[in-house]
C-alpha cells in the first residue's frame, strides 16, 4: 500500500471489518450458555404466546376440538387474555397479521437474511454487467409515454401503501419492493425518465444500516435479536407496532432500491450514468 | 362453484406450463411463464393466503418476466 492510499475511512472499515470477523468467530471459543435473557423471559410461555410454545399440531387440534371458549388459552400478556380489535393494548407485537408478526418478530433471523441474499446477488449482478454497455432500445411511443405518465405514481403509491400496512394487510416490505421496482422499469422504458443509481444507492445502503441498527438495539433493551422495545399500541391502528412498522418500511425501500439499481443495470448498463 | 373455478385454473396452469416448456420461440415460452405465475397467484388466493398471493403476482408476473425478457433481447430469440 502506497503512502497516498492511506486514509481514515479505509483504517474504521478495516477496523471494522476485523471485529464483525472477531464476533463472527466468538461461538466457536466461548463456553457457557449463550446469550443471557432476561429473567423474566427465561420462561418460554413468558416469551411466546400458548399456541407458539406447542409442539405438535395434534394438541392443537384437541384443544380446539374441545372447547370452543379460545380466550383462557390465549395467555399473550398478563394484561390482556383476550383480544380485541381496536381496544387491546400493549400485546406482545401488536400486529394485527400474524405472517408479519412470525416473519419479522419470531423469525427475524430469516428476513435478514434474504435481505443479505437479494444484497449479495444485486451486487454480483451489477459487478459483472457493469463493465458491459449494451445496444440501446428504441424510442418510446405517444401512447407508451402517456400511458406510463398515467399509471406509475399510483404504482408507487400502491407500493407504499403496502409496505406501510404491512402489519394491518397482507402485503409488506418484499412485494412493496418488487412493486416500486416495476415502477420504476415502467417509467425507464415508457418515458426514458433518467433516474440516478446514486440516490438509490444512497437509500438502499442507509435503509440497510438502519434496520441492522434497530434490530441490535433490540439487542440491548430486551435480550434478544429483532426484539421489539418500542411501545406496541393498539391492535388495527397504523401507528401499531411500531419496531415492525419502522423496520418494514426500512425493508421496503431498500428492496425498492435494490432492484430499480437492478432493472437499471439490466437496462442500458451502468456506463452513460453519472456515479 | 369455488371448486370447479379452481379445477378451471388448475388445468389453465397446466396447460400454460407445458406451452412455456414446448415453445420454440421464448419470448411466447416467457409469457406463458407469467401466466403460470398469475394463475398460482389465484391459487394462492383462494388457498386463503393473501400474502404469498401479493408476492407471487409482484415477484412472478412482473419482475421476472421482465428479466426474462432482457435476457432474450440480449441473446437469441429462437430456440435451437
Amino acid at each position: 500500500m502506497r503512502e497516498s492510499d492511506f486514509n481514515v475511512g479505509k483504517f474504521f472499515a478495516f477496523l471494522f471489518v476485523l471485529i464483525l470477523f472477531l464476533f463472527m468467530l466468538s461461538p466457536l471459543f466461548e463456553e457457557g450458555d449463550g446469550a443471557k435473557i432476561d429473567k423474566n423471559l427465561s420462561d418460554i410461555k413468558n416469551r411466546v404466546s400458548y399456541f407458539h410454545s406447542l409442539k405438535s399440531v395434534k394438541e392443537i387440534e384437541r384443544i380446539l376440538s374441545d372447547n370452543n371458549d379460545f380466550s383462557k388459552y390465549r395467555e399473550i400478556t398478563d394484561s390482556a387474555k383476550t383480544v380485541i380489535f381496536g381496544e387491546s393494548k400493549d400485546l406482545e407485537n401488536g400486529t394485527a397479521n400474524l405472517v408479519t408478526s412470525i416473519v419479522l418478530d419470531y423469525r427475524g433471523f430469516d428476513t435478514l437474511g434474504e435481505l443479505i441474499v437479494l444484497f449479495i446477488s444485486i451486487l454480483g449482478l451489477t459487478i459483472i454487467l457493469s463493465t458491459l454497455s449494451f445496444a440501446k432500445f428504441e424510442e418510446p411511443s405517444f401512447l407508451q409515454i402517456t400511458g406510463v405518465k398515467f399509471v406509475t405514481p399510483f404504482m408507487i403509491l400502491v407500493g407504499i401503501y403496502i409496505f406501510l400496512h404491512g402489519h394491518l394487510s397482507p402485503g409488506g416490505g418484499f412485494p412493496a419492493g418488487a412493486i416500486i421496482a416495476t415502477a420504476t422499469l415502467f417509467s425507464l422504458i415508457g418515458c426514458k425518465f433518467n433516474y440516478r443509481v446514486s440516490n438509490l444507492k444512497f437509500i438502499e445502503s442507509n435503509a440497510g444500516f438502519f434496520v441492522i441498527l434497530l434490530a441490535t438495539l433490540g439487542l440491548y433493551f430486551t435480550g434478544s435479536f429483532f426484539g421489539n422495545y418500542l411501545p406496541t399500541g393498539i391492535v388495527g391502528k397504523l401507528y401499531s407496532s411500531s419496531l415492525i412498522l419502522i423496520i418494514y418500511s426500512l425493508v421496503g425501500l431498500k428492496v425498492g432500491a435494490e432492484l430499480s439499481v437492478g432493472i437499471k443495470t439490466l437496462y442500458n448498463g451502468e456506463k452513460d450514468d453519472d456515479r | 362453484m369455488i371448486f370447479w373455478i379452481f379445477i378451471f385454473i388448475f388445468i389453465l396452469s397446466i396447460i400454460s406450463s407445458i406451452v412455456s416448456i414446448t415453445a420454440k420461440d421464448l419470448l411466447y415460452s416467457v409469457l406463458s411463464l407469467s401466466l403460470l405465475s398469475l394463475l398460482t397467484s389465484i391459487l394462492f388466493f383462494i388457498l386463503n393466503a393473501p400474502d404469498v398471493a401479493i408476492t407471487e403476482a409482484a415477484v412472478g408476473a412482473a419482475l421476472t418476466t421482465v428479466i426474462f425478457i432482457f435476457g432474450i433481447r440480449r441473446t437469441e430469440r429462437e430456440d435451437k
